[in-house]
């Protein structure tokens, strides 16, 4: 399942860029239903279903909880259905909620997934588009934590078998270290990296992703979907909660908002699923 | 521990019994009502030697037929479904009403046709040809409404009440019609709202009675709405604090059941309606005038009273219709099946044709408090109801059933959310779960719960026990470190045993086997390892479910009908309240303009006065009275308020809100700090320039 994980990583950052942005800016449920399904579709793709279904099954009860939750807090709205402490449960705020834990679930799912697709070289790749440097300070600290943490498990063990101290003392002492031992190390680095030659000239990135033709045609279909999907959405598609629910009327370009929300979601499900196909395919061939 | 856990289930099911308790406890249901009127009935049928319904009409009410005394009892009985041989009564009816008709409908009051008119249908007579007359015509709408206006406020009633029992077709030849006899009772009302039998003194009977007349026109007559509601506001000042009202300063019986009557016509439950709950309510007012034998008495400590114990019977079966079918007393619209009991028979709407009869005959309960009231107060009432019997003239049957029906249901069922309360006594069919009250929801929620967190306890305690002793019990991690821990001081403390090291290294191998193989095996210690696991999440768990059992329990929640119709009690000292949001109408998106009325002001009433009352408490009491949104946040000493009517702070700009002066003076506490005196005009304006154009520029501090 990695025909989503070859593509370029510019391209999957602004596929992921418009997915995330219409779902998070547009407050609209039914944005939000197409995003968790083309997310959870996709997930089960990376995933495999019943690996999904856990994932997700922490999830699911924190949406509910928050959109249960949100009438407590807003009490905009026109209906009524309790009053509790004087204060109103309305109908407006409990959809309001809905709509807000769907937004919830639709972003985690999606993150999920980059997490899944973008590995640590895809990030430091498209950091390093942006600004080497940081993609150096980047790289460099997400390589500290493994080590600081091996070191201090190393000095741990050794100061519990070999020295009698409380356990305080213990773990102050192993903290004191680590830390002096991370000072030394880091002299020791700048002064191998100024040898070699840094900050001499400018920095050099290397990246082994070269923009293929399959990726040029993602991006066109990409861009072109979030020009159909943006300009309605964002002039028209918000939906007014309070004081009565109004959703954005029906017009075509709304339709064709959606619609096309809809495939750019759906879009690595389909693709993975195609790839697969192509595979079967021509596996069965020989 | 068997002793822990049997406690916690004679606990757990005591606390279950309590809450069923607590559910059932509800009003007087309709079997005791039934119980009333039945008791009610026979104390009638004993004290007057007969033994049964039928003996009793024809010994005792079929003589005087055409009197008040004995139509009122026909009229319960019959409506209540006594089943009595109604030809007898009839023909007794027929008898007076040829003797009225020969001397000339004038020579008797309306009210006397008007009655027997109800005696008749009642009985089962079509009213519109008795004894070859239409009796109907005579006593309805071939009167003129002046003639009837000139007998009184309650001849008006009657004849609307008349019309209403089967929704007659009223004729293109009729002299007054429905709309007349309306706009000529709401004419007659008094300025404070009351009607009076006089014309002058405002009393409850006559109020009572008109409302009950008024009450199918309640829904779709906005000047009916507006006047019921006033006269309903007076009565609930002229209700006496133990619930009773009075008449010529004394609490009586008679005047209690009208109230009940009319409340019932409407579709309120007396019971629970608040405005006319004072230290007991109407039914149990009512019920307190009733003597043991059965029978009701005029005032509290008197003897039973035949005028008394008919009202008290007849506002009964009319109370007890509506807990069961909604419906109330005067639907003659269905033929009565004489075995057919209460619950049996659906009723339309109320109409009660009292007025009249009580009009008249409370000019004679002052004279004394003993029963020779009802012979003093009968003898006039028979010589008008003789002349009144014979006027009937043609009566046009409209789709009468359905149309009475229909208005009686639609006043009772789209009835203003305000004020009036369904109540159905489940005796046909079970409450569905939208009927179901939330606080019995939140109880068997408490008891789910409750269950929930016993059952949690109990299986930490046994877990708790399980776990204590023995090295076996600790997870497999622990064990193999240990035996590290072990291996390695033994060979930095013993150098002798140096050839013996490969065997213990080979014994600790084998022990850490068979650790490593006991955990595959044996279920009971991987249970034992869970369960340690699972003991921190069960007390956790357990905390958590009291927690939000406690929170649920303290919070109080309401149905909207509940919330809305927390009046507060009617007070001479008022407060005028004044919501306006005129500096913010240009700036109202379109969704407001529905909860936002044109001039900008939202309320400008005045409320009555409790002690303690604060800035905030008036708006509560303004909001809930007008069905306003209010939306607040905090608690009694600090509440701040985001938005009224939907209209919310921060929706014209950074520097909108509501702002709040007592008098001109802009408080500088918060609304629930600012109290306020009787007299006082409380004004909340919206500013969209924090202050700067209410005249309370914020001048920094």
């Amino acid at each position: 399942m990695r025909a989503f994980y070859n593509l370029h990583p510019s391209v999957s950052a602004v596929y992921y860029l418009s997915v995330l942005a219409v779902a998070m800016f547009i407050q609209n449920p039914f944005y939000q239903l197409c995003a968790v399904a083309g997310g959870v579709l996709f997930l089960c793709c990376l995933h495999g279903v019943f690996r999904c279904i856990k994932e997700l099954a922490f999830f699911v009860p924190v949406a509910v909880l928050v959109s249960v939750l949100n009438p407590f807090f807003s009490h905009n709205g026109a209906t009524p259905l309790f009053f509790i402490n004087d204060n109103a449960y309305t109908l407006e705020a409990l959809v309001c909620g809905i709509g807000i834990s769907l937004m919830l679930l639709s972003v985690v799912i999606w993150f999920k997934t980059f997490d899944e697709v973008f590995d640590s070289e895809k990030l430091l790749f498209l950091i390093g588009k942006i600004s080497p440097k940081i993609s150096m300070i980047f790289s460099m600290t997400l390589g500290f934590i493994p080590r600081l943490i091996k070191n201090f498990k190393e000095i741990l063990s050794a100061q519990k078998m070999f020295c009698e101290k409380s356990k305080l003392k213990l773990y102050l002492s192993c903290f004191s270290a680590v830390v002096t031992h991370t000072i030394e190390n880091t002299v020791d680095t700048a002064d191998s990296m100024s040898a070699r030659g840094y900050g001499v000239r400018r920095l050099a990135v290397f990246s082994r992703f070269l923009l293929k033709g399959s990726d040029i045609v993602f991006l066109i279909i990409v861009l072109s979907l979030s020009v159909i999907i943006c300009i309605p959405g964002a002039l028209w598609g918000t939906v007014i909660y309070y004081p009565q629910i109004r959703l954005p009327r029906a017009t075509v370009w709304i339709l064709a908002s959606y619609a096309g929300y809809f495939t750019l979601c759906i879009l690595p499900f389909c693709y993975e699923v195609l790839e697969e196909l192509k595979w079967k395919y021509s596996v069965s061939k020989i | 521990m068997k002793s822990l856990r049997k406690i916690a289930i004679v606990l757990a099911s005591a606390f279950i019994i309590l809450q069923s308790c607590v559910i059932s406890v509800q009003a007087l249901s309709a079997d005791e009502i039934k119980g009333y009127i039945d008791s009610g009935l026979e104390y009638k049928y004993s004290s007057a030697n007969t033994h049964n319904a039928d003996e009793f009409v024809a010994e005792v009410l079929a003589p005087k037929a055409g009197t008040s005394d004995s139509d009122w009892y026909a009229i319960t009985m019959g409506r209540y479904g006594v089943s009595f041989n109604k030809s007898v009564y009839i023909n007794a009816l027929n008898q007076k009403l040829d003797d009225i008709y020969s001397n000339g409908i004038s020579s008797v009051r309306i009210t006397d046709l008007q009655r027997m008119a109800l005696a008749y249908s009642a009985c089962g007579a079509d009213i519109r040809s008795v004894s070859g007359h239409n009796l109907l015509a005579d006593c309805s709408y071939m009167r003129s409404a002046d003639e009837m206006a000139q007998q009184g406020v309650l001849t008006l009633d009657y004849g609307l009440i008349v019309l209403d029992t089967e929704n007659y077709n009223i004729p293109d030849n009729a002299v007054s019609s429905r709309e007349n006899i309306i706009s000529t009772i709401l004419s007659i009302q008094l300025a404070n709202g009351c009607f009076s039998a006089d014309g002058k003194t405002p009393d409850a009977d006559a109020t009572a009675m008109t409302v009950t007349a008024l009450a199918p026109y309640y829904e779709n007559n906005k000047a009916v709405k507006v006047s019921v509601d006033k006269a309903l506001e007076q009565l609930s000042k002229m209700q006496k604090s133990d619930g009773t009202f009075a008449c010529w300063g004394k609490s009586n019986c008679e005047s209690t059941a009208q109230v009940v009557m009319c409340l019932s016509a409407l579709g309120i439950d007396c019971t629970k309606d608040e405005r006319f709950i004072k230290n007991s309510d109407l039914l149990e007012a009512l019920l307190s005038f009733k003597k043991s034998s059965g029978g009701f008495s005029h005032l509290y400590n008197g003897k039973e009273n035949s005028m008394a114990t008919y009202q008290a019977l007849y506002t009964l079966v009319g109370y007890r219709s509506f807990l069961l079918e909604n419906q109330s007393l005067y639907n003659f619209s269905q033929e009565q099946d004489a075995d057919k009991t209460l619950s049996e028979s659906v009723y339309a709407p109320d109409d009660k044709y009292n007025d009249e009869n009580r009009g008249a005959e409370e000019s004679y309960r002052i004279v004394s408090e003993n029963s020779s009231l009802e012979n003093q107060a009968e003898s006039p009432l028979t010589q008008t109801s003789e002349n009144s019997v014979e006027n009937s003239t043609d009566a046009h049957n409209e789709t009468s059933t359905k149309a009475t029906a229909a208005t009686g249901n639609t006043a009772n069922n789209n009835s203003d959310i305000n004020y009036i309360v369904r109540y159905k006594q489940g005796e046909e069919a079970p409450p569905t779960v939208g009927e179901l009250s939330f606080y019995q929801l939140l109880h068997t929620l408490g008891i789910v719960l409750f269950l929930i967190t016993v059952y949690v306890v109990l299986v930490l305690h046994k877990t708790q026990k399980q776990n204590f002793g023995g090295k076996n019990n600790k997870p497999k991690s622990y064990q193999k470190n240990k035996d590290k821990g072990k291996a390695i001081n033994d060979i930095t403390q013993t150098n002798s045993q140096e050839n013996e090291l490969p065997k213990e290294k080979l014994e600790n191998k084998d022990s850490l086997k068979q650790n490593r193989r006991i955990k595959p095996f044996s279920k009971k210690h991987a249970s034992k390892f869970s369960a340690l696991n699972f003991s921190a999440k069960n007390s956790l768990s357990a905390v958590l479910s009291v927690c939000i059992i406690v929170f649920l329990c303290s919070c109080s929640v309401k149905t909207p009908e509940e919330y809305y119709s927390q009046n507060s009690e009617a007070s001479e000292e008022t407060v005028q309240v004044k919501i306006d949001c005129t500096t913010a109408l240009d700036k109202l998106s379109d969704d407001l303009r529905d909860y936002i009325p044109t001039d900008g002001i939202i309320a400008d009433e005045p409320v009555s006065y409790s002690d303690g009352d604060t800035a905030f408490s008036v708006l509560t009491k303004v909001t809930k009275s007008n069905k306003i949104q209010l939306d607040y946040t905090g608690s009694e000493s600090s509440v701040y308020v985001r938005g009224i009517s939907n209209l919310y702070e921060f929706s014209c700009g950074n520097l909108s809100g509501w702002m709040v002066n007592i008098n001109g003076n802009y408080i500088q506490t918060s609304a629930s700090e600012a109290e306020v005196k009787p007299g006082d005009t409380v004004a909340w304006r919206y500013t969209c320039d924090l202050g700067a154009d209410i005249s309370n520029a914020y001048k920094g501090e």
